[in-house]
């Protein structure tokens, strides 16, 4: 009876909020159906939103999850196999990694921006840019900050821009394929 | 259900960010220990994943670089055209494909969009320097305010450093108080003394030590000076014995000789105004006068004046008629000149039981 009152569940050290907050924070990430972005769920626990929004999504979507206890880890690599091997190609292959997101290496950005973020645990404002950095321009995250429920979007990139700069100078040396004898 | 806020930039996060707050929640912090460095995988394409995980807009240019490499490197037409991506080997696409970034064929936004994005961005900033001139503007008459108050309140500490002073030396006006009361107004002119010297330095002291106790009362004070200063009130100071010596305008001279030897009077100088220039001496230009019949009182005077280290002058055009009355009035140098001015009109007697009272801080 308790999985069905708006309410959060606890059990160990396996969290899930209460279900309204899952559909506050789902309606403000502004998911649209079947398009491939990329997702990343901070503090992700069961998983449990990962698979919902892989399932909008869709399976060409990238989803990515960061945890931090080694049991939590483990359940939810187990229940979301379950939950693909029940619906197959309705989600798409959704990573867990174990580690602390306050300590995401700062040159992932280079490689790697999602266009939405969720927080599964309250972040100070301090060390809200360590993941907001994460976002790719246009893209959301919805997250307590604090104690309150917060929606951020990206709506630029100084990196982007200082990029594009730098991208003009190395125009020059895309065309010496043409030297190359041809077949 | 929710509320939507906009908040203000942050502090911590550059305007890059565009904030809204859904709602107010309570949720477990982020653990900043153990310092697991999580290895997320960074997506790179190869063969085997080529449908898979990847957006469609990347595949269909992966299709399309692959299918002119297919092609010949002449063109039937034109003749002069020439297919590059066959020049390629297929291994040197698929090494060079696995560089690329999921999003890297995605579409780059519209330039408007982009446009409007920077717009927005010059208009948030716009807003914000405008409210920020406003603060300073709001902040810089604050400032002026609160400068003009000291100044004030330095008006008043010295002029009562003066009155203290002046009663003080007479020991006949001492001698009716206890040790602990005399103690109390010595340290009062101490402070005074200090703050006026200080500009204001020790003012919170002051204000701490209970001096201030309220906030009205100097205001009240000062508003009360203003007010004495448009009815060229004079202001007398009596010892204890309790004889009453009101001054006259029209007899400034007289008086002392009718007055007893304990007599210290203090008016205020009106004729004094047309020479005033500053804020500062227009709150200063009802100052000390100071009245002596006695010789050895006026000596006393003029070891007092020395001891100020010239902060007193004794004006060389006073005549000899101003032996009996001789009259302090503060300079915009914050020093004193002697003039021979007739006194003011009203007088009002202040005897020294009043200066522990907050009535002196009224009356002064």
């Amino acid at each position: 009876m308790q999985a069905y009152s708006d309410e959060p569940l606890r059990r160990n050290s396996l969290h899930l909020s209460a279900p309204h907050i899952y559909g506050v924070a789902l309606e403000h990430l502004d998911l649209p159906p079947s398009k491939p972005l990329s997702f990343l769920n901070v503090g992700s626990g069961t998983g449990y939103i990962s698979t919902i929004v892989g399932s909008i999504l869709g399976p060409q979507s990238l989803s990515h999850g960061i945890e931090i206890d080694a049991a939590n880890v483990e359940f939810s690599r187990a229940a979301i196999a379950n939950f693909a091997q029940l619906n197959p190609s309705l989600i798409p292959e959704i990573t867990i990694v174990q580690g602390n997101a306050l300590h995401l290496p700062a040159h992932l950005t280079l490689n790697l921006c999602y266009d939405r973020i969720y927080l599964g645990a309250a972040i100070t404002l301090v060390d809200l840019p360590k993941i907001a950095r994460l976002l790719a321009v246009g893209g959301i995250l919805v997250g307590p900050v604090d104690d309150e429920l917060r929606k951020i979007t990206r709506v630029w990139s100084a990196e982007e821009v200082s990029g594009q700069a730098s991208a003009h100078e190395d125009i020059r040396v895309l065309f010496i394929l043409s030297a190359v004898t041809p077949r | 259900m929710q509320e939507k806020v906009q908040h203000p930039p942050s502090a911590t996060l550059s305007s890059e960010f565009k904030h809204e707050t859904i709602s107010g929640v309570r949720f477990a912090p982020l653990l900043s220990s153990p310092t697991t460095i999580p290895k997320l995988p960074v997506p790179l394409w190869n063969r085997q994943r080529l449908p898979k995980h990847f957006p469609g807009t990347f595949r269909a240019s992966l299709l399309t670089v692959l299918m002119c490499h297919a092609a010949d490197h002449h063109q039937p037409q034109p003749a002069t055209a020439r297919n590059l991506a066959a020049l390629v080997p297929a291994d040197c696409w698929h090494h060079i494909f696995s560089f690329c970034g999921r999003n890297h064929f995605r579409p780059a936004p519209p330039l408007v969009a982009k446009n409007a994005a920077f717009l927005a961005l010059v208009l948030n900033e716009r807003a914000e320097r405008i409210t920020a001139e406003e603060a300073a503007a709001a902040s810089e008459l604050r400032q002026r305010k609160c400068e003009a108050k000291l100044q004030s309140v330095l008006v008043v500490a010295r002029r009562l450093d003066d009155h203290l002073h002046l009663l003080l030396r007479n020991d006949d006006n001492c001698s009716g108080l206890g040790g602990e009361r005399l103690d109390e107004i010595r340290n009062l002119s101490m402070r005074l003394r200090d703050i006026s010297m200080g500009e204001g330095r020790g003012l919170l002291d002051v204000e701490a030590a209970g001096w201030f106790e309220d906030e009205s009362e100097a205001d009240n004070f000062e508003e009360e000076e203003e007010g004495e200063e448009e009815e060229e009130e004079a202001v007398e100071f009596e010892s204890e014995e309790g004889e009453e010596a009101v001054e006259s305008e029209e007899e400034p001279q007289e008086e002392p000789e009718e007055e007893s030897e304990s007599d210290v009077e203090i008016a205020s100088d009106s004729a004094s105004d047309s020479s005033v220039e500053s804020e500062f001496f227009e709150t200063t230009a009802s100052t000390a006068f100071f009245s002596e019949s006695d010789d050895e009182e006026e000596d006393e005077l003029e070891e007092f004046q020395e001891a100020e280290e010239g902060a007193f002058v004794q004006d060389s055009d006073s005549d000899a008629a101003s032996s009996d009355s001789t009259r302090l009035v503060r300079s915009p140098a914050h020093s004193f000149d002697v003039t021979d001015k007739p006194p003011a009109k009203k007088a009002r007697r202040v005897t020294l039981e009043d200066l522990g009272s907050a009535e002196v801080w009224g009356g002064g």
